[in-house]
């Protein structure tokens, strides 16, 4: 079960280039703002194409330029959960979580209400998005992002619109949701403590390149820039 | 702000508020229930006021129906060549009515340039019901796709973007998410192309005429129970003064952006 990505793209005047691998521990995309994280999880989704490389998810090939093969964002099955959540505005929870469920489903209204269960959301079914929380929003676009039932899941910056209080609490609920789901998943964080939190496997990239990667502990016993440095001393 | 300034400020807003209330208190002043209702009767009033209904309704169809895709085009495309066309679908706006049914007459009129491609020639739009149709969609549309178009292109790219992680296909993510984001927005565009339509007089004129129950429009045949009796003409106008308000309501009761949570 492994999501590997091996991809240059080219984002503006950035290039972007990183070779990783994510399995079933949570992968921590670290690095500051502007180094291309963003660009790197819309290069594996699909919505940038890479200018060269290749994205391969449990051995499936999604994209191979060599071979001018790039399957379709919808056909990918990869879940993500964007910056803010882009929650659909028009929809109440419930109906948030339905749009993930396939229409093939058999009983899509039971599977939107076993992931409202799942995710504690029942109670706000029928809430409009708007009015959420951000932890609640947070939930929320996990919720959906899982009702498709995808392969592998990307996140970005899933802790980054919470204040401090709800931070720590969402943070740990996270790491173990997503150890839990059985597939690959890749969270990106421009934040040291919720880096740490996260994921034992962590990859920094700067200026669109991996600079380098490991647990925090090998991160910190040979830092290799001065970002990394940083970056291991504020974690406290 | 000395005393002087302040009040040579107040005058001059004064004025402008005045000249435009004077005229709404024209038309809703000096008139009473009893004379409306008699003057309602008049037999200009019923053929016009469903004619405006069943060609609005259709020109408003069509600008939905054909204006939809054309601001989704619009908004996704950034080439000079698309700027281009932006722009010159907004010249029914600042082009005079009598240009714009000149020009229709001169592009679907018995002799126009399109007769003999899209009709038989010497067939002719003109002087039927369907010109009415034609003008009013002219002047009208420039209103809903610019309100579209640009409530297209404020929309969340990452709203689509999610849908479509999500396994929708392009009509389901047109439909169950960028249509319904964007719904204030094209309601208020919509009905100010309608109160356009509905108030489109000199293209009509021209292009169409002025047959009682064939062209004649509401606003037309305001023009025409001028000549026959004035208080037929108020109490029309008055039924379009009140369907402008309500318009008006509408249009300012949407909320402006397409914004998110």
């Amino acid at each position: 079960m492994t999501l590997a990505l091996d991809v240059q793209g080219q984002v503006g005047a950035l290039t972007v280039t990183a070779r990783l691998t994510a399995g079933l521990e949570p992968l921590v995309l670290v690095g500051p703002n502007g180094a291309g994280k963003t660009s790197l999880l819309l290069l594996t989704l699909g919505a940038l194409r890479p200018t060269r490389g290749m994205v391969t998810l449990h051995g499936d090939v999604l994209c191979d330029t060599a071979r001018g093969l790039a399957l379709p964002i919808e056909a990918r099955r990869i879940g993500y959960v964007p910056q803010d959540f882009a929650l659909f505005p028009h929809l109440d929870v419930l109906g948030n979580v339905l749009f993930g469920v396939p229409r093939s489903h058999p009983d899509r209204p039971l599977r939107a209400v076993e992931l409202l269960a799942r995710f504690d959301l029942t109670a706000l079914a029928r809430r409009r998005v708007g009015t959420l929380s951000g932890g609640e929003r947070q939930r929320v676009a996990l919720a959906r992002a899982l009702a498709a039932e995808p392969r592998a899941l990307l996140l970005d910056e899933p802790l980054a619109s919470l204040d401090v209080e709800a931070r720590h609490e969402v943070r740990a609920a996270l790491g173990e949701t997503l150890r839990s789901l059985g597939i690959p998943a890749v969270i990106v964080t421009h934040d040291a403590q919720d880096a740490a939190a996260l994921g034992c496997a962590l990859v920094v990239l700067e200026h669109g390149q991996v600079t380098q990667s490991g647990t925090f502990e090998a991160l910190g016993a040979a830092p290799a820039t001065p970002f990394v440095r940083s970056l291991v001393a504020r974690r406290g | 702000m000395s005393l002087l300034t302040r009040l040579a400020l107040g005058l001059a807003a004064f004025a402008l508020v005045l000249l435009i209330l004077a005229p709404l208190v024209g038309i809703v002043a000096g008139t009473d229930v009893a004379s409306l209702m008699t003057a309602l009767q008049h037999p200009l009033v019923w053929p016009a006021l469903t004619l405006s209904l069943l060609t609005t309704a259709t020109s408003l169809a069509l600008i939905l129906l054909f204006g939809t895709p054309l601001a989704w085009l619009l908004s996704q495309r950034s080439g000079p060549g698309w700027r281009a066309l932006e722009a010159l679908m907004h010249m029914p706006v600042v082009l005079p009515p009598a240009v714009a049914g000149l020009g229709l007459l001169l592009a679907f009129g018995r002799d126009g340039w399109l007769s003999g491609v899209l009709y038989p020639r010497g067939a002719s739009l003109s002087l039927t019901t369907a010109a009415v149709v034609l003008a009013q969609t002219f002047v009208a549309a420039p209103f809903y796709l610019q309100a579209a178009t640009e409530a297209f292109r404020q929309l969340d790219p990452r709203l689509t973007l999610v849908a479509q992680t999500l396994g929708a296909s392009p009509a389901r993510r047109f439909f169950s998410v960028v249509l319904p984001v964007s719904r204030s927005a094209l309601v208020g565009g919509a009905a100010l192309s309608w109160a356009r339509a509905l108030g489109e007089f000199g293209a009509t004129l021209i292009f169409a005429g002025s047959l009682s129950g064939r062209t004649q429009t509401l606003a037309l045949a305001i023009y025409a129970a001028l000549e026959a009796d004035v208080r037929v003409a108020q109490a029309l106008s008055l039924v379009l003064v009140a369907v402008s308000l309500a318009v008006l309501v509408v249009v300012r009761l949407q909320p402006r952006a397409t914004a998110g949570p």
